[in-house]
């Protein structure tokens, strides 16, 4: 039997409208682990203000929260908490690893008590290097990171 | 040999040290065989090597006779043995003890100073965590930094680290820390227990405070550390001096250039070259300059944790200009790695000295400002005034220094008692302030900043031309059996390192960090007890921590 389909395009709503709003309304989880978290912090003070010029605005609760900031060292006795902060935060959520301690252990590989990148413990869209980048590679992290949810190339 | 050495250094010393010489003699008198070497390793430096078990009568003495400060305790693995080292300063005598006791590496047991300096409460939970020195006597050790369940010391030299190590799901539970928490004893009323952090927005970092509440008073609180732990300790020992120097600077990421200072200062001093007259100058301009950006950064952090968050809008605009002159001369923003063991990387840029001074003048005008914002707002002084006093005799005992020490009446500074570098040259003031309270150490700091400012102008009015770096320093650095123990004032109190030397091989043997900021959080718990729970966190901005520094 021959079925007819109506002539419609399938999508979800999702794909269709939130995807094109949310890269202007990613609200970060306040949250900072060692040196690189100051100049997160200078990013969205004077001078770069880069956060709410990009709709972004920090919560202090993940559960408020949709992009997770790693910026800094995530040692071994962090880890879990990272773990749980992540999984706290409601989907779709995001995550820049910010600095070399977040990409890959940076300067601490070799320690005994660091773990060698986030993306050990959680999935990274945008990786930001330097040690500590410069604001203006955290702008452009975020300016990737846009991109990327609105061409839909976050995969869950 | 030993004896040799001291006679040696008996010539040149001038009448101030034959006293101290003398002190050693009649430590060596009263003691007798116990002090099994006692000399004067460079002016205000005494070294004492004694049998682990006769520690606590010697320390006992040396408290009686001035030596009140007790800055820092680790502990060194010999292979052969192990030594659980002592640095105690005497503000009085202006000299630092360092006493070197001997502890057999099977069982290195060692009485706990505790019941003599309260500061040494958190040094020896350190020194048992790390080097595993057990401290008889002490009220509760618990390793500092690492969790119970782990396994071994790490900075025992049989600790092997892996390469690369890759954090595996089984390792997630070890890692977890508990704390255990005391029901209330019978007839007491009920507590509730607040678990602050190590995500919180005012930690200033991953601290940790388990907070126990009754009503809303804080009854106990107990800080958790070590959420930011990278072990540079061992990582020292896997590095050259040179390379080790990157990682100074991310101690204390906020004052970075004080950091690089007190790691060349001490390995300098293993090696005994002297630096250039223009690095020296331009090492007091770069760190004065670290100490108003740290400075600034504090009153912005502090403005935002009391809910003021155009303050910190203001800190951070003046504390990009400190950065902008940090990054002419060094590429970098935060981290500068600039100071080079014997002068610095390369001399700083034309123009720059014409910067600073354009510094000078513009900074001043800015601050005039905040003095409207904090000192006229009534909201701010009637969360500050009054709250978290710490009175001087109890900061003096738990190893305050810096600012909060200062704030509680107590006029001591390492760039005028114990003078490094060229401090000596410089005339300022050491800013005290009599309350004690939060708003002091607001206050202290805040002052402090014009202080560095009239430093940086005497420096750069008579920076000499010259050399910036010592030809001196051999290309690759393997310092002559020895140690050093570096003092400095940091933006945030004493910071010192001490590195010991083997002779032969271009990696640190040891070295072990005095954080100023570790010492300072020790006391915290002191004071903010008994205060409301809103008050503990202005209490706790004021303490100025840097995770980094204190977990190491
Ligand atoms: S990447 Fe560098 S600046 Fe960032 S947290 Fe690691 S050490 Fe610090």
């Amino acid at each position: 039997m021959e079925v007819k389909l109506p002539n419609v395009i399938l999508t979800k709503l999702d794909r269709l409208v939130f995807d094109k709003a949310r890269p202007y309304t990613m609200w970060p989880l306040t949250f900072g682990l060692a040196c690189c978290a100051i100049e997160m912090m200078a990013t969205g003070c004077s001078r770069y203000d880069a956060f709410e010029r990009f709709g972004m605005l920090f919560r202090a609760t993940p559960r408020q929260a949709d992009l997770m900031i790693v910026a800094g060292t995530i040692t071994k006795k962090m880890a879990p908490n990272v773990r749980r902060l992540y999984e706290q935060m409601p989907e779709p959520k995001y995550v820049i690893a910010m600095g070399e301690c977040a990409i890959c252990g940076g300067p601490f590989y070799d320690s005994y008590s660091v773990v060698n990148g986030a993306d050990e413990i959680i999935p990274v869209d945008v990786y930001v290097p330097g040690c500590p980048p410069r604001p203006e590679t955290l702008i452009d992290a975020i300016v990737k990171l846009q991109k990327k949810i609105k061409e839909g190339k976050i995969k869950r | 040999m030993a004896e040799e050495k001291t006679a040696k250094k008996e010539e040149k010393v001038e009448e101030a040290q034959e006293v101290k010489h003398e002190f050693l003699e009649t430590l060596k008198s009263k003691f007798g065989e116990k002090i099994l070497e006692a000399r004067l390793r460079r002016p205000r430096r005494l070294q004492l090597r004694i049998k682990g078990e006769d520690l606590y009568p010697v320390v006992e003495f040396l408290k009686s006779s001035g030596f009140d400060h007790l800055s820092c305790i680790s502990g060194v693995d010999y292979e052969d043995r192990i030594e659980a080292v002592y640095h105690i300063w005497s503000y009085q005598r202006r000299e630092l003890m360092q006493i070197n006791a001997e502890l057999p590496r099977e069982n290195p047991e060692i009485a706990s100073l505790v019941p003599l300096y309260r500061a040494a409460d958190w040094h020896e939970r350190e020194a048992y965590d790390m080097v595993g020195i057990i401290f008889k006597g002490h009220p509760n050790l618990k390793r500092m930094f690492l969790p119970e369940s782990f396994q071994g010391h790490p900075l025992r030299k049989d600790f092997k680290t892996e390469p690369m190590s890759w954090y595996s799901e089984g390792e997630a539970e070890m890692w977890e820390t508990q704390v255990e928490v005391s029901p209330p004893e019978e007839g007491e009323t009920e507590t509730m227990v607040l678990n602050i952090g190590p995500q919180h927005p005012s930690t200033h970092g991953v601290c940790r405070l388990v907070t126990t509440l009754s009503g809303e008073t804080v009854v106990k609180i107990e800080p958790v550390i070590g959420y930011l732990h990278r072990g540079v300790e061992k990582i020292a020992e896997k590095r050259t001096y040179p390379q080790f120097l990157p990682l100074t600077d991310r101690m204390d990421y906020i004052s970075s250039i004080t950091n690089n200072l007190a790691y060349v200062l001490a390995v300098e001093e293993l090696l005994g070259v002297k630096v250039p007259e223009r690095a020296e100058y331009l090492r007091v301009i770069l760190s004065e300059l670290q100490r108003i950006a740290n400075h600034l950064m504090f009153i912005a952090a502090f403005g935002a944790d009391l809910g003021a968050w155009t303050v910190m809008m203001y800190g951070f605009r003046e504390r990009e200009m400190v950065l902008d002159l940090m990054e002419q001369v060094s590429g970098q923003r935060l981290l500068y790695n600039f100071l080079r063991i014997g002068g610095l990387k390369e001399d700083v840029p034309e123009g720059w000295v014409e910067n600073v001074r354009n510094f000078l003048r513009v900074l001043p005008e800015r601050l005039a400002d905040y003095k409207t914002y904090f000192f006229n707002n009534e909201i701010f002084l009637k969360r500050c005034e009054g709250v978290g006093v710490l009175e001087p005799e109890l900061a003096i005992e738990l190893g305050v220094t810096g600012p909060m020490l200062r704030a509680s009446g107590v006029a001591r500074d390492v760039r005028r008692d114990d003078p490094y570098s060229i401090y000596d040259r410089f005339d300022f003031e050491v800013v005290t302030e009599e309350a004690g309270d939060t708003l002091a150490r607001f206050k202290v700091r805040f002052r402090e900043i014009f202080e560095s400012l009239n430093i940086i102008e005497q420096a750069i009015n008579d920076l000499p031309e010259g050399e910036v770096r010592s030809p001196e320093v051999p290309k690759v650095i393997r310092p002559p059996k020895g140690e050093a123990y570096s003092r400095i004032e940091s933006p945030k109190g004493e910071l010192a390192y001490y590195i010991v030397s083997d002779g032969k091989s271009p990696n640190p043997y040891r070295v072990k960090i005095r954080s100023p900021a570790f010492c300072n959080l020790s006391a915290f718990p002191h004071y903010a007890t008994g205060e409301i729970i809103p008050d503990m966190i202005v209490n706790f901005a004021s303490v100025d921590i840097v995770m980094g520094e204190i977990d190491r």
